[in-house]
């Protein structure tokens, strides 16, 4: 866990995704997993699938997600995960993943 | 009442240890270097020395041989993720399952002069030797028709022969004097020998090392063999270092899409200009579906590019996290700003 930066705003960049940088918060940063889980400001439908929530984890092995914190972005393999595949006991969970809704891209702290 | 209370506590207790125990092992960092046959299915895994800690190997149609145990959940068959819990192969358009044929009809269609295309459900032709699906769709453009379309960068066809490729640069350098240093050499060697009891290649490259000199190329050599364990990676790294004592510009690799290859032509600019953080790598990874691997990529990419870039433009490289079911392990370079490019090649 890294308090320091729970609730703390970020900025996803646009990406082959979604083609608009896209405003959350982090709910929950654990170090072990190197994973970030975001809420976005606005839930993001696309295609009838509402979208809340996306995981985000350093591309590069190099990186870690206090990089965030020091450097102010971070390069990061981003998921978003559909409202009917989120698991409030296993948030950051990205086994059930077999395509679409994902992304690399940068995640800005704002 | 009493005795329960206590087997609860005890479970409780055998819980958090476990708990730790498995918290202590997750962090654990280990190296696995992970070996495929020339398409692109996972083998052998490797620890750091080289040894090999698990084998896996599947019929032609890719069932997984059981003597060798349970096929690996993750990249299987064709480096396609395996589904344990179906027994199917998730090949991003369809599901496969592994008696050569899909669940659900190709949604490409059929394409003209291709017979094989009217049975909607047949995988790579019926021939899973010559041919491979890269995404369950079983168009011209995909499947590799008796690999003609199936060229390595250097080898025309043939995964290994990379090594030809390291054999004449390191000669080049040879002649080119770049560089003598017999201590350098034999410190290569054993890193060499190390991944050439796995791969033809790398053997082969090692009797070029020890035959030659050549110290920045060697050691640029040593430093991608071990993380990649191919000979055609080495010889990206010799053309590196190559690239850096010849001028101001170097020679990089990235997979894209044809919209984003557009986008570079069109402004001269590494991704089209876009913000953010651009990734290139030194390996020309020989097909889309090796490149989504190695690179951890939630989409397979269409074109292989290579750039021409300003030295020094990029990082060194660093691994790539695994991500979006795919096993990562490329090393990637990267860069912010705008980025001159020359498009010098597509394949």
């Amino acid at each position: 866990m890294n308090n320091s930066l729970q609730g703390r705003a970020v900025r996803i960049c646009a990406n082959e995704f979604f083609h608009q940088d896209i405003s959350a918060h982090v709910i929950l940063a654990c170090e072990e997993d190197k994973k970030l889980l975001l809420k976005l400001d606005m839930v993001l439908s696309m295609a009838g699938v509402h979208y809340e929530y996306a995981v985000a984890s350093p591309r590069l092995a190099k990186n870690s997600i206090d990089d965030l914190l020091n450097t102010g972005v971070l390069g990061s393999a981003v998921t978003w995960v559909p409202d009917t595949r989120f698991d409030a006991n296993r948030p950051l969970d990205l086994s059930w993943w077999r395509g679409d809704a994902a992304a690399v891209t940068d995640v800005y702290l704002e | 009442m009493k005795i329960s209370q206590r087997v609860i506590r005890s479970l409780c207790l055998f819980g958090l240890w476990l708990g730790l125990g498995l918290q202590a092992h997750a962090q654990t960092d280990t190296v696995t270097y992970v070996y495929t046959d020339p398409q692109g299915t996972p083998l052998v895994k490797a620890d750091a020395s080289g040894n090999v800690v698990t084998r896996y190997d599947y019929t032609p149609y890719g069932n997984s041989v059981a003597s060798l145990g349970s096929p690996p959940n993750g990249p299987g068959y064709i480096g396609h993720v395996n589904d344990p819990e179906t027994g199917l192969v998730y090949m991003q358009a369809r599901y496969y399952q592994p008696t050569g044929r899909f669940l659900s009809p190709d949604p490409a269609g059929p394409s003209p002069g291709n017979v094989y295309g009217f049975n909607r459900y047949a995988y790579a032709n019926n021939n899973p030797i010559a041919n491979s699906d890269l995404d369950g769709r079983s168009s011209q453009d995909d499947v590799c028709m008796g690999n003609m379309e199936c060229e390595s960068t250097y080898g025309g066809g043939d995964p290994y022969s990379g090594h030809f490729y390291v054999q004449d640069r390191i000669a080049d350098a040879v002649q080119q004097g770049q560089a003598q240093d017999q201590q350098a050499i034999a410190a290569a060697a054993p890193y060499v020998q190390g991944a050439g009891s796995l791969i033809p290649g790398v053997s082969l490259f090692q009797c070029s090392v020890n035959g030659c000199s050549g110290t920045d190329w060697v050691l640029a050599a040593i430093a991608v063999i071990p993380l990649e364990g191919e000979a055609g990676t080495a010889a990206k790294a010799l053309e590196k270092v190559a690239d850096a004592t010849r001028g101001e510009t170097e020679t990089v690799y990235r997979w894209m899409s044809k919209a984003e290859l557009k986008a570079t032509q069109r402004t001269g600019l590494l991704r089209g200009g876009r913000n953010g953080t651009h990734y290139v790598t030194d390996a020309a990874n020989r097909d889309p579906l090796r490149a989504r691997m190695r690179t951890s990529l939630p989409n397979t990419p269409e074109v292989r590019v290579k750039l021409e870039v300003p030295a020094g433009t990029f990082s060194s490289p660093s691994r790539v996290e695994p991500a979006f079911n795919m096993p990562g392990g490329g090393m990637e370079r990267t860069a912010t700003g705008n980025v001159p490019v020359n498009v010098l090649e597509t394949h």
